[in-house]
């Protein structure tokens, strides 16, 4: 085969490379056939820096920006509200419970905290730092929103 | 001066009010956004450049992907 | 004009630079979006994607796009509540892998075993996987395809599927993950009442004194069933929650009476509390004269290894579900082994604690509640276990009625309305029907158009017998959908992987995304999931809810009953059906399976014409007629009169789901009640009517070890299971960000000691090894579960920490279930 042929190959492979997928196509696995064994990354520390981060749309329940280490959320003790309590508030700064928290399973207000409410863990979680996330495409609203004002005011 | 700016890669002026300009700068890397920030802040017609808005777009080498 | 991202950010840019230097912004950029039309998002009702509660949500679109859901405040599950996972649901069908198209392994332009995966057509996709389905059915015959679903399947997905592999290519090799799930609480059904599903309703958690957790953690697992439980709780003080489980999680927090029990131990715990209910002189007497009867079943009856294993060999009664009457006293006299001395030896738990518990059950005037999960039923003697939770129910008669239910939760959010109530099964038909029973195949014969004798009598291969077939060979023609049965399957090593890289098998895996099972399988559908489609679920209480399709598939997906019924038409009756089948009815001949199972003038009887105006149906306008509703009504045919009855499709639609059976209109709280289940004889009071003698049946069964306990080299007990943040495998809750961050990576929990003593710290990076295989992971020793000495806990829901590694396929031998709970490992520093 003289020069000008390999070039040729050369040159057609990373094309062919293209159209196939490889082997290992589980994402979630990095490349690391199911036979072996990966090295297993660090537990990632918990994310506390306190910022509220945006919420992907106005219902969602916010994260919960802190660590919540050894916080007791059982019978006896509900560490959570000690600080975002309504009457805690003022003192710790916290953001209140939302006021949806107020209403029974009917949908009556309620002078304290509703206990279908009282774990709050089952709805509101902390973040960590691990570098292992997976992209997603959602669309927030707003910009589907943005993008059909755009559009309106471009005609 | 809004030739002056207009006439620099990557910039668009946008509104231009009582001697304000909102002018938006796009480029490949932080580095080129930093060279043209300079670049403005050296027109002899400007005083000061304040920026006020910041966003890394999907293709760009400093996006860190699953961070919006 | 379509506005670009690069075009939004500068808009972005420019109202906040304009504001800042407080000049005007042009129009074109206004951040704050008035005119209320352009805020008017399109909400509708779904039931949520996961867990078997069946929370009903709302979901918003726009612009072909779900941007938001919320908890549907008008249904009487949840009540405008939903789980963190439920509030991400409008994130699952984003991720960015998402399968497009359908993938071949191919090399050099041809189908290869070993070939790399490949982009291809649908049509070229179901051109290769007719000719291997054809090719395993001519050389092997029916036994030799399979077909692996879902309790996450749809109910029509799920019917269709029973048709095509039942009455198409006549093989019973159906099985759902269900198995892996539910089946002993169905063995408990039957066994105990002659008929599945529980009897009680979630309305019990409302109106009872007690609830009693036997192995479930439902703070976890069924978030918002204990959000209901906590709410009676705190609002009722003489209410008890009692909670049991081989290591402490969540529930413990609101529990007042706490129990860790030696694994496998709650059988013994279970005949304790029938002995002392006996001794106390608190059996419901009348109850028990009436309404039950006393059975000894057969005792010894294996692990559900292979054949060859050493605890097979040595099982006196290997799979016997056999049993003989019995009186009450030889009933009394077989418990009455069980005292307190020895029941809080074997399982660890104080004689205190097991008296306070008895006596929630005892005690006359306080109504209990039994939840249980997968730590009864994903147990080698599961099946026992569920019977001996009805036993203490029916001693006291404390059942069917507000606030006396032993609840049997479901895991998945369609493991009852698909596969239990459908039958997707490897022995079962529709309505609780069996393939084994004459009678019941010409039943659905009769409803399927079809020849006598088309439906094959003898039971398939169930769920853990299609890796061990798989492996050895003999099924050869497999297809997966919905679940990722590679990562979820126990010993994975030894069987499951051999099983689909066995060079004479052809795998076909249908998921949105790319998962190893899909990475293990040599075709590739991309499915549609959830609201990209319209669909029917039925939830742990009976509710069946029904959903329009919202927006559209991506790419090329389609959805797993557009898949099912569209591969149908590759096939006709004369290469599927034996010419004894065809003589009986040679207007069948010729004829493609499309036409006899699917548009044979029955089952296909809905016009396009009633689909919803508002919604698309891409199924339906595909084949040309309204696709759900036909399959939906011709199933219910099955269960109406029969006690399983279903209102007419589209008032599901209309409704946040009724409970079954719907007579007249009028849904079931509580089944066998005079009063509340119009299926009971007048003036009986309470009717198990399942049984021909309208009896339940109290079995008398031992305590029997686990299949592998923990020893000198494997000197710990493994459990796996869930954790709150991921359902099931993580394939659409990792791929939210939020979920993915909350909890990135299955953690091997362990008590601190256990660490200590083994050299080990929290956060090191350790192996976990049994006789089968190895995961490596790190330590956590403060986190949510904190397991007694002697026992790790690991969830399995990462791809890159397959446990099932390390698990043991060993089943109750009667549901053939396998035990995720118990198996014995070493930790050692990786």
């Amino acid at each position: 085969m003289n020069w000008i042929t390999r070039l040729t190959a050369l040159l057609l492979l990373p094309a062919l490379f293209a159209a196939t997928f490889a082997d290992e196509i589980a994402t979630m696995r990095d490349g690391v056939k199911i036979v072996d064994t990966p090295k297993p990354a660090p537990i990632p520390r918990v994310v506390n820096e306190d910022i509220k981060t945006q919420r992907s749309y106005p219902m969602q329940p916010p994260l919960i920006p802190h660590d919540t280490r050894d916080y007791e959320l059982n019978l006896q003790v509900n560490r959570c509200m000690s600080c975002h309590a309504r009457r805690r508030t003022e003192e710790s700064q916290a953001p209140m419970i939302s006021v949806t928290h107020y209403m029974d399973r009917d949908g009556n207000f309620l002078a304290d905290v509703s206990p279908r409410r009282y774990f709050c863990d089952q709805c509101h979680v902390t973040q960590t730092v691990t570098r292992e996330v997976y992209e997603n495409e959602f669309v927030d609203m707003d910009e589907l929103l943005q993008r059909r004002t755009a559009e309106e005011t471009d005609d | 001066m809004t030739h002056a700016i207009q006439s620099l890669p990557g910039l668009e002026v946008h509104v231009e009010e009582k001697g304000k300009l909102v002018v938006t700068a796009e480029a490949a890397n932080v580095r080129e956004l930093a060279d043209i920030t300079a670049q403005l802040e050296g027109l002899s017609s400007v005083i000061a450049v304040a920026p006020v808005y910041h966003e890394f777009a999907e293709d760009s080498p400093d996006h860190v992907p699953g961070e919006t | 004009m379509t506005v670009t991202r690069r075009e939004f950010m500068k808009a972005n840019a420019i109202a906040a630079a304009a504001s800042v230097a407080g000049v005007a912004v042009p129009a074109a950029a206004s951040n704050v979006i008035t005119g209320s039309d352009l805020t008017r998002l399109s909400w509708n009702k779904a039931p949520c994607r996961f867990c078997g509660t069946g929370c009903s949500v709302n979901v918003a679109t726009l612009d072909g796009k779900v941007v938001a859901t919320h908890g549907d405040i008008q249904s009487p599950v949840n009540k405008g509540l939903n789980c963190v996972k439920g509030y991400f649901l409008s994130k699952i069908m984003y991720g960015r892998d998402r399968l497009k198209t359908p993938l071949l392994r191919k090399r050099d332009g041809q189908y290869h075993k070993d070939g790399d995966f490949t982009p291809v057509s649908w049509d070229e996709a179901f051109d290769v996987m007719a000719e291997k389905f054809k090719a395993a059915l001519k050389s092997k015959g029916p036994t030799s395809v399979g077909m692996f679903g879902s309790g996450q399947w749809t109910v029509l997905e799920g019917y269709a599927a029973v048709k095509l592999m039942k009455a198409g290519f006549r093989s019973n090799n159906l099985e759902p993950n269900a198995r892996h799930c539910m089946a002993s609480a169905v063995g408990g059904f039957m066994r105990t009442f002659g008929i599945d599903e529980p009897m009680g309703c979630y309305d019990d958690i409302e109106a009872t004194d007690a609830f009693v957790l036997w192995g479930s953690n439902m703070a976890e697992m069924h978030p918002i069933l204990w959000t209901r439980v906590t709410d009676r709780r705190l609002s009722a003080s003489h209410v008890k929650v009692a909670v049991l489980s081989t290591f402490r999680h969540r529930c413990y927090d609101l529990a007042d009476m706490d129990m860790i029990f030696t694994p496998q131990t709650d059988l013994a715990i279970l005949n304790f509390i029938a002995n002392y209910i006996i001794k106390t002189g608190r059996v419901n007497h009348d109850f028990v004269n009436k309404h039950t009867n006393f059975r000894r079943g057969d005792a010894d009856i294996g692990y559900g290894l292979r054949d060859e294993h050493p605890l097979q060999q040595a099982a006196a009664n290997p799979n016997s579900g056999g049993s003989k009457p019995m009186s009450f006293d030889e009933f009394a006299e077989f418990v009455s082994d069980y005292d307190e001395d020895y029941v809080s030896n074997l399982s660890g738990v104080s004689v205190d604690k097991l008296r306070s518990l008895a006596e929630l059950y005892a005690d006359p005037d306080r109504k209990v509640v039994s939840f249980w999960t997968m730590g009864v039923n994903q147990h080698t003697r599961g099946v026992w276990c569920n019977n001996l939770i009805y036993n203490i129910h029916l001693l006291t008669g404390k059942i069917a009625t507000p606030g006396n239910s032993p609840f049997s939760l479901t895991g998945q959010p369609s493991a009852c309305g698909t596969a239990r109530e459908v039958g997707t099964f490897s022995h079962r038909l529709p309505a609780d029907m069996v393939v084994a029973n004459e009678k019941h195949r010409k039943i659905a014969e009769k409803i399927w158009r079809l020849p006598d004798g088309t439906i094959v009598g003898k039971p398939g291969y169930h769920a853990v017998l299609h890796n061990r077939k798989l492996k050895d060979g003999e099924i050869n023609a497999y297809w997966v959908q919905c679940n990722n049965n590679m990562q979820a399957a126990a010993n994975i090593n030894e069987e499951a992987y051999p099983g689909y890289r066995n060079p004479d098998n052809f795998i076909v895996v249908s998921d949105p995304y790319p998962t190893v099972t899909a990475e293990a399988a040599d075709l590739v559908l991309p499915t549609a999931m959830w609201v990209e489609k319209e669909g029917v679920y039925g939830n742990a209480e009976r509710r069946t809810q029904a959903w329009y399709q919202m927006i559209e598939p991506p790419g090329e997906s389609r959805s797993d009953v557009w898949q099912v019924i569209e591969f149908s038409k590759r096939f006709t009756t004369d290469e599927v059906w034996p010419e004894e089948l065809l003589a009986k009815s040679p207007e069948h001949r010729g004829k493609t399976l499309y036409e006899v199972l699917f548009t044979n003038g029955h089952a296909n009887r809905y016009p396009l014409s009633e689909t919803s105006s508002d919604h698309g149906n891409n199924e339906s306008e595909y084949f040309g007629y309204y696709v759900q509703k036909s399959l939906f009504e011709e199933y219910a045919e099955f269960g109406r009169g029969k006690a399983h009855d279903l209102a007419p499709y589209d008032v599901y639609h209309q409704t946040r789901g009724l409970r079954w059976p719907v007579v007249d209109g009028k849904e079931t709280l509580w089944r066998f009640k005079e009063g509340s289940d119009p299926y009971v004889k007048p003036g009986s009071d309470w009717d198990f009517y399942g049984k021909p003698d309208g009896k339940a049946i109290i079995f008398a069964l031992p305590y029997e070890p686990a299949a592998e306990s923990p020893d000198e080299e494997y000197d710990l007990w493994l459990c796996t299971g869930r954790v709150l943040e991921h359902w099931h495998s993580g394939s659409m809750t990792r791929r939210v960000p939020e979920l993915q961050r909350a909890v990135p990576n299955a953690l091997v929990y362990m008590h601190p000691d256990d660490a200590r003593n083994r050299g080990l710290r929290r956060g090191d990076d350790v192996r976990i090894v049994s006789r089968r295989g190895e995961m490596r992971t790190r330590v956590e020793t403060r986190g949510r579960n904190r397991p007694p000495e002697g026992l790790v806990f690991v969830p399995w829901f990462d791809a890159s920490r397959l446990i099932n590694k390390v698990t043991l396929d060993a089943t109750d031998p009667l549901s053939k279930q396998t035990d995720y709970k118990k198996c014995a490992v070493k930790i050692e520093k990786a």
